[in-house]
């Protein structure tokens, strides 16, 4: 560890570590390795998604001659390739909905409206944060088989909003707990109904928390594969995760065209992160998150 | 006055209903179904002892638990101190990069992970060979003694990126005053770090911890795409065991007293941190007490 007090280089940093070049040379050091580590099965996956039939079973991590289209041109001819995109947006934003919706309900009865029972009832579905999945898998698949749930959009959109909502409630209550009541209490005293005090004074006020509930609820069912393989056996409801499988077993002589596939299906959550990472990493900071 | 307490429970049944049909009616349908035998009320569970794939099964979730939680949280907490403490510019560059494998999806990372330890053409052999280190890469994924720990190293490289943040966020709410303060009383390095910022940060570490058992526990999609459990059952967690049992095998019954299990190991893991933790947690004020 750093023992020297040097001048400060930089106002951002705490005195004891506003040391020497050399440690802070030596934290980019292990940070870039850390970096790269990090990066380079992704960037793998693309390279060999536009290697040709021979440079793909090539050991380097970059191939650089060579490079070919094809195996994009082949994969998109699939017909079944949109239908695996489509349901997973349908799934994915109807389950950031309708977990935002319920959640921020069930957060403004226990917060706000103080319902009797109301620390019991968080209690209690805060008890799904530790359930693993795999303990409820099977008793779901039977029940939607009875109910008619197999291989519909709510057959996953149900689990998926029961999995998250106990996070999405932790979540939006905590951002609630921590906002004064003040502004409500003028607005129902001008004779604003509940609902309407709900949308205009409170939702405006947790944006941040909402927000994090609805990209971390939205990368969770777009990369869900447990309950979508056993929910959606029928190749036209099936989601994104599910796709590779077809690819895997007839596609293993052409890895190119695998890993074209593994990089469609890696682009949307992919490019949602980084249109939104800014925002969500300041909402981690400021509100969402609280000692 | 408003009489708000009777209506407002409209608001929460939606939410209620849900972890009820999903989440409360499936553990106990589980618990259930697992003591219920002609024979005697637990003749599910000896049926599932006497199945070798159990041992393995139990013994490699609790190696996911351990060395997925030790590794995310120590490495995770080193990277994001080097972030805070040690970097001026680039800090948000090196929190987004290594967060990003947070959001491939798992199958992707399975199929990606298993060509990249190929013995013949994976990039890892391919890294050794050009170093030097020998014309031979042990086929890690089809060694009954590799199997387990080459995908927790896949796991870890997944989820590293959250503990990182997490830590990162946790390590910057900290009052720098206060580390200046000791420093100037002559604190040194060391004592810094084991008696000021690791039990600043401790709350962090609890709710990290919870995460890393329960997502450990939560394993099915790498172990089913990258081996299949295999080979033989060695690389078998509950999760993909589970849904072998029910799906392949056709025992839900024995199928459903594993799950009861893997309930029941969470809750207990769980449990053993809240007790340490004596609720100093970090998520939100809701919890916090």
């Amino acid at each position: 560890m750093v023992r020297h007090i040097f001048k400060a280089k930089s106002d951002k940093l705490p005195a004891v570590t506003r040391s020497h070049g050399l440690s802070r040379i030596g934290a980019h050091l292990v940070l870039i390795i850390a970096v790269i580590l990090s990066i380079s099965p992704t960037i793998y996956m693309i390279d060999i998604s536009f290697r040709n039939a021979v440079t793909a079973f090539d050991p380097s991590l970059i191939v650089f001659s060579g490079s070919t289209l094809s195996n994009y041109t082949s994969v998109l001819k699939n017909p079944d390739l949109p239908h695996f995109f489509i349901n997973s947006t349908i799934v994915a934003l109807s389950t950031v909905t309708l977990t935002i919706i319920l959640a921020l309900l069930a957060s403004f009865a226990i917060s706000r409206l103080h319902i009797i029972g109301g620390r019991v009832l968080f209690l209690i579905i805060s008890t799904a944060l530790f359930i693993p999945l795999a303990s409820v898998l099977v008793p779901i698949v039977l029940l939607l088989k009875n109910i008619g749930g197999l291989n519909t959009y709510w057959g996953l959109i149900g689990p998926y909003t029961a999995i998250g909502i106990a996070f999405a409630i932790l979540i939006i209550k905590g951002a609630l707990d921590s906002f004064p009541t003040e502004l409500e209490e003028a607005a129902r005293l001008d004779g604003a109904s509940w609902l309407s005090v709900l949308t205009r004074v409170i939702v405006p006020m947790i944006i941040p928390a909402l927000f994090v509930v609805a990209v971390w609820q939205f990368l969770f069912s777009w990369n869900e594969f447990y309950l979508a393989l056993v929910i959606m056996t029928n190749l036209s409801k099936e989601t994104m995760p599910l796709a590779p499988l077809y690819y895997e077993g007839p596609f293993l002589a052409e890895p190119g065209q695998l890993f074209a596939i593994l990089s469609l299906v890696s682009v949307v959550p992919m490019v949602v992160y980084l249109l939104v990472q800014k925002r969500f990493v300041k909402a981690l900071e400021g509100g969402a998150l609280k000692g | 006055m408003d009489r708000p307490h009777r209506i407002g429970w409209i608001y929460a049944v939606p939410a209620l209903g849900l972890f009820l049909l999903f989440m409360l009616y499936p553990i106990l349908y589980n618990i259930i179904r697992s003591f219920s035998n002609s024979k005697s009320i637990f003749a599910n569970y000896s049926a599932l002892f006497a199945r070798p794939a159990f041992e393995s099964s139990f013994a490699n979730t609790l190696r996911w638990v351990v060395f997925s939680g030790i590794f995310e949280i120590v490495i995770g907490f080193i990277l994001a101190m080097l972030i805070e403490f040690y970097i001026v510019r680039g800090r948000a560059f090196y929190r987004a990069i290594l967060f990003l494998p947070m959001v491939v999806t798992p199958t992707v990372i399975a199929l990606v992970f298993t060509t990249l330890y190929a013995p013949d053409y994976g990039a890892v052999y391919g890294l050794v060979r050009a170093i030097g280190l020998g014309t031979h890469f042990p086929a890690l994924l089809s060694n009954p003694d590799t199997v387990t720990y080459a995908l927790i190293a896949v796991n870890v490289w997944q989820w590293l990126g959250w503990f990182v943040l997490l830590y990162s966020v946790a390590i910057s709410q900290i009052d720098r005053g206060i580390i200046d303060a000791a420093a100037i009383d002559g604190a040194s390095g060391r004592r810094l770090w084991t008696q000021l910022i690791i039990p600043m940060v401790r709350p962090m570490t609890y709710t990290l911890t919870i995460f890393a058992i329960i997502q450990a526990l939560q394993q099915f999609a790498i172990v089913y795409i990258a081996t299949n459990g295999g080979p033989g059952n060695s690389s078998q967690v509950m999760g993909s065991y589970v849904y072998k049992l029910a799906f392949v095998d056709n025992r839900v019954s024995i199928s459903a007293s594993l799950a009861t299990l893997l309930f029941g190991l969470s809750f207990i893991l769980v449990g053993f941190v809240f007790v340490l933790a004596k609720g100093r947690f970090t998520i939100s004020t809701g919890t916090a007490e």
